[in-house]
């Protein structure tokens, strides 16, 4: 939990060389006919057999990517390999990569049965293996007994289910998936979730998985890339991302966090506005934005043996259960913190307007790039 | 390289060679056939705006000389003028009849659930898909058996009869489409059904009801087929130049269809533009409103999802 | 969409609670307001085909009609070797126009929802357009372009193909056939391209995931989706062609008689209007039997969400 700056920490693309990704972006950047780019110089290796999230806002080039590596767009620049295979060239039927589309796009005119066997059609397997084949995934996929149904006769789980069924029946070398869960109420989501995870372990392959909800990510992914107007600003795996930012826009969209745009004082005294904050390493950098999380701040009695220490007033209180978060007014600077538990007992009670102690560690600060904020 | 890696390295070779052929003359293919199904199109009402400029007599190539003879013929023949005049009035009041009626039955269409809803709307649709010429003549049989002679109320009702039906379902679509609450809402702020209908649902389909009777009125215009056997001595334009081009011939007709032609061809672009201009903000919004779905904000529904790609 | 209007109306049903007379007076309201519709309906749909149906079943007595019930018109039309050709090739010449244009309107339409991007509308539109220079109009260019000294053989002479005016090209089956084949040409269209635009883009791609070849997808899942926007307009391309009796008597002479052509003499020249009446009903037959057709092939299709 140190506060090196991002730079020093090495980056998957040095971790994981050139060559050994299940898939490839070299230098793509995809520029649309108005003008717009919606994908800036990307490079992206993804390992096999991970599970792997691409997270962003809408308009990040997201689904661009995601598209670009299905091969329903080409790429303006640059080369995007498949297995060490440049398939930049190639239509999407020449992809060894399977698609599970945000509202399914499954068949209208034919049953689960002739959806689900569609690729292997198409590949002319055997009406035997094929058939087969149709009941294995349809038991993976806990849908069996649903072979004669019209997809119109499916509910949007059920639907999502089947358009998995169908994009793994051919085993292609990667999976991906576009925002499936969007549609979903939230307690099926949360379901499909697990499902999803778990079907990734048993299946073993690749599954790229583009969402805007960092939750999602989060929980889900073994590695994820954090998107941004066209670049990826950070890849690593969930807990690096949230613990060590290496932006101010991945700070603030995965999670929520407070930014400081700070002046150097001293090599390790840092001043925010009206707010002097120690630092636990040397920065050399006169201004920089630093990076609080807001579990990370320290709430009541025990914020006075820590170095940063502030008193600030609440302005806000939201329960959330099994804690509340506090919006406190520190020297004319608003702060998220949370306070444990529920706040029942009568010596934890925060109320609006209390006057409140408040601090942090010195290592809690990451010093972060500065991109902007979503909201942005 | 090995000889297999070089067999491998050739067929992909050859193969792609042969697929690139077979895409670029299957392109090919399709662009000809779209332009000369365009040129086929065209053609003939672009020749017959060429020819009435021909001032030979006979429909021949090639040309004695170019002329507006046949227009200033045209336009001075009182023959002509009345069949005009008798066209348009005839036209306007089968249209006239058909907004009343038309607004009335798809509002009764839209709200009233009745027995056999479904058969009526098919036998109000019926005049629109039967031949003209069985529209005629079923009407022409009853008007005969009643002692109807054939003359402008006979006109007026074999136009009514299809005008009708196409503007009520024009703005029964229309109806579908408008946020139902819109009506609820105006009489949760005091206003009756009928001060409803007048400031809420009236202006909602104003426009669609516009372009219904613009479109009724450009068909009653051009209508032969049924009018054929409704219409008494005077007859409407169509009947009058279909009696020019049978029972002898001027070149006068030459330049009445392109007058026609031209006429009605500039009526509907009119309607057109003045219709995209008038619903040119509220498509702009839409765009706007789309592309935000498209960009991956999570669809509200399963339809707004579809609806985004 | 819900339908609020129609909601609100039976928020104010009478139930059995109220009395006899709430009841009868919202049953009488309801029916007040259909009543101009079913009189509509009545008047102008069922009566008039209710007549053509009786004077198919009456009697011509020179110039006046005798209400002698017989099927004498019936017998006269399907038993005279005459009637039987010309049945015969009225409807040779609708299948071969529908079809004809069918085939010719499907791929371009095809073309023009696939390839032409922002520019489909407005490419469909120009397509419809000539629909707005006017029936008449158009069936008679045909006989321009046609004729002796028309356009088409000015061409062929001056390429030196033929020698001299020909009457070959016009007033024949096959000038008919090629007037009316253009005339339905922009119906069909319209049609396909209604089916073939409401195929989403994600099944094209959904299937090109799949492995499909442009082929195959046409194949599997595009021509399947479309079929029935195609018969549609195959249908209403047949039964404008079928009952059609101005272009055979502009371009058909006499070797291109349709029935519509017996019609017309029949409620002309000819006077027998009972006979006219039968040929009008037969129109109605085969028009009905189409649309069964069509229903049945409709209906065994899935709706696109």
């Amino acid at each position: 939990m140190n506060s090196l700056p991002a730079e020093n920490t090495p980056t998957l693309a040095e971790r994981a060389p050139r060559g050994s990704g299940v898939v490839e972006l070299a230098s793509v950047t995809k520029m649309y006919p108005g003008g717009e780019v919606a994908v800036r110089e990307l490079d992206l290796v993804v390992p096999e057999g991970e599970f792997f999230a691409l997270l962003g806002p809408s308009g990040s080039g997201k689904t661009s990517t995601l598209r670009m590596i299905a091969g329903f767009e080409r790429p303006t620049v640059g080369r995007i390999s498949l297995a060490n295979i440049d398939v930049t060239e190639r239509p999407p039927y020449k992809r060894d990569v399977s698609t599970v589309f945000q509202n399914y796009a499954l068949f209208p005119h034919m049953n689960v049965r002739e959806n689900v066997a569609y690729p292997l059609k198409m590949r002319g397997v055997s009406k035997k293996s094929i058939a087969a084949r149709v009941r294995e995934e349809l038991e993976q996929v806990s849908m069996t007994g649903y072979e004669k149904r019209l997809p119109h006769q499916l509910s949007g789980g059920q639907r999502q289910r089947i358009a998995l069924a169908r994009a793994l029946i051919a085993r292609p070398k990667v999976l991906l998936l576009d925002e499936p869960l969007g549609a979903l109420d939230l307690k099926l989501r949360e379901s499909m979730l697990l499902v999803l995870k778990r079907l990734q372990r048993e299946v073993g392959i690749t599954f790229i998985y583009v969402t805007h909800d960092q939750g999602e990510a989060l929980a889900m992914s073994d590695r994820l890339a954090v998107m941004n107007k066209g670049s990826v600003e950070q890849v690593g795996t969930p807990t690096e991302i949230y613990e060590r930012p290496a932006t101010s826009f991945a700070a603030g969209f995965v999670g929520k966090t407070n930014l400081f745009h700070c002046t150097l004082q001293s090599p390790r005294l840092a001043r925010a506005e009206a707010i002097l904050m120690q630092l636990d390493a040397d920065v050399r950098a006169e201004r920089f934005t630093a990076s609080i999380r807001p579990n990370t701040i320290v709430v009541g009695e025990q914020s006075r043996t820590l170095e940063n220490r502030y008193s600030g007033s609440v302005v806000d209180v939201l329960f959330l259960g099994h804690e509340r978060e506090i919006i406190v007014e520190v020297n004319g600077r608003r702060l998220n913190a949370f306070a444990p538990g529920p706040g029942t007992g009568k010596q934890d009670v925060i109320g609006i307007g209390d006057q409140i102690e408040i601090g942090w560690h010195p290592s809690a600060a990451v010093i972060v790039e500065e991109t902007g904020t979503w909201e942005t | 390289m090995s000889s297999e890696a070089i067999m491998l390295h050739r067929r992909r070779g050859t193969r792609s060679i042969l697929a690139r052929f077979s895409r670029i003359s299957v392109a090919i293919l399709g662009g000809v056939l779209v332009c000369s199904v365009y040129l086929f199109l065209y053609a003939p009402p672009i020749v017959t705006a060429i020819f009435s400029f021909n001032s030979n007599d006979i429909q021949t190539l090639p040309f004695a000389h170019w002329t507006f003879r046949w227009y200033t013929a045209l336009l001075n023949d009182p023959q002509m003028q009345s069949a005009i005049y008798y066209s348009l009035e005839a036209g306007l009041t089968a249209v006239a009849v058909g907004a009343v009626f038309g607004v009335a039955f798809a509002l009764l269409i839209h709200r009233l659930r009745f027995a056999g809803r479904n058969v009526v709307q098919a036998l109000l649709a019926a005049p629109l898909v039967t031949p003209g010429m069985v529209l005629g003549i079923s009407l022409l049989v009853v008007f005969r058996s009643l002692g109807i002679l054939p003359g402008f109320l006979t006109v007026v009702v074999g136009h009514a009869s299809f005008i009708t039906p196409l503007i009520t379902f024009i703005v029964l679509q229309r109806l579908r489409t408008t946020d139902p609450t819109l009506e609820h809402a105006s009489m949760d702020c005091g206003a009756g059904r009928i001060r409803t209908f007048w400031h809420v649902t009236l202006p909602g389909i104003r426009l669609a009801l516009l372009f219904a009777c613009l479109l009724g009125f450009t068909l009653s215009m051009d209508e032969i087929a049924v009018t054929y056997f409704l219409a008494g001595v005077q007859g409407t334009l169509p009947v009058y130049v279909w009696g020019l081009i049978r029972f002898g011939f001027s070149p006068e007709v030459n330049a009445a269809f392109s007058l026609i032609g031209g006429g009605l061809l500039l009526l509907i672009l009119g309607t057109t533009a003045v219709v995209l201009v008038a619903t040119r903000e509220s498509r702009q919004s839409m765009h706007v409103q789309q592309q935000r779905e498209q960009e991956g904000a999570a669809p509200a529904s399963l339809e707004g999802g579809a609806a985004a790609s | 969409m819900g339908n609020i209007g129609a909601d609100m109306m039976e928020a104010g049903i009478p139930t059995a609670a109220d009395s006899l007379w709430t009841r009868l007076r919202h049953v009488g309201r309801r029916t007040a307001a259909v009543l101009p519709m079913l009189a509509w309906v009545i008047l102008l749909v069922l009566i008039p085909n209710l007549f053509l149906l009786f004077y198919s079943l009456w009697q011509n007595n020179i110039g006046t009609v005798a209400h002698v019930w017989n099927v004498e018109n019936y017998r006269t039309l399907y038993g005279s070797q005459v009637f039987q050709i010309l049945i015969r090739r009225t409807f040779l010449i609708a299948v071969v126009s529908a079809g004809i244009a069918t085939l010719v309107a499907y791929p371009v339409a095809y073309i023009v929802v696939r390839k032409f991007g922002r520019f489909k509308t407005t490419a469909a539109i120009l397509i419809l357009v000539p629909l707005w220079f006017g029936y008449l109009m158009r069936v008679f260019a045909w006989r321009i372009i046609l004729g002796q000294q028309g356009v088409l053989n000015s061409f062929l002479n001056s390429i030196g193909l033929t020698h001299g005016p020909s009457g070959a090209f016009l007033y024949n089956t096959p000038s008919v056939i090629m007037t009316l084949t253009y005339v339905i040409i922009p119906y069909v269209f319209l049609s396909t391209y209604a089916a073939l635009d409401r195929v989403p883009r994600y099944l094209y791609e959904a299937s090109s995931d799949s492995g499909a070849s442009a082929w195959a997808t046409f194949r599997h899942v595009v021509w399947p989706l479309t079929r029935p926007g195609v018969v549609v307009g195959f249908a209403i391309g047949f039964a404008l062609a079928f009952g059609d009796y101005i272009t055979p008597a502009l371009v058909g002479g006499l070797s291109g008689t349709m029935l519509g052509s017996i019609v017309l003499q029949a409620f002309g020249t000819a006077d027998d209007w009972p006979l006219g009446a039968a040929i009008g009903m037969t129109i109605i037959a085969t028009g009905l039997l189409f649309l069964a057709l069509m229903a049945l092939f409709t209906r065994l299709e899935a709706p696109i969400e």
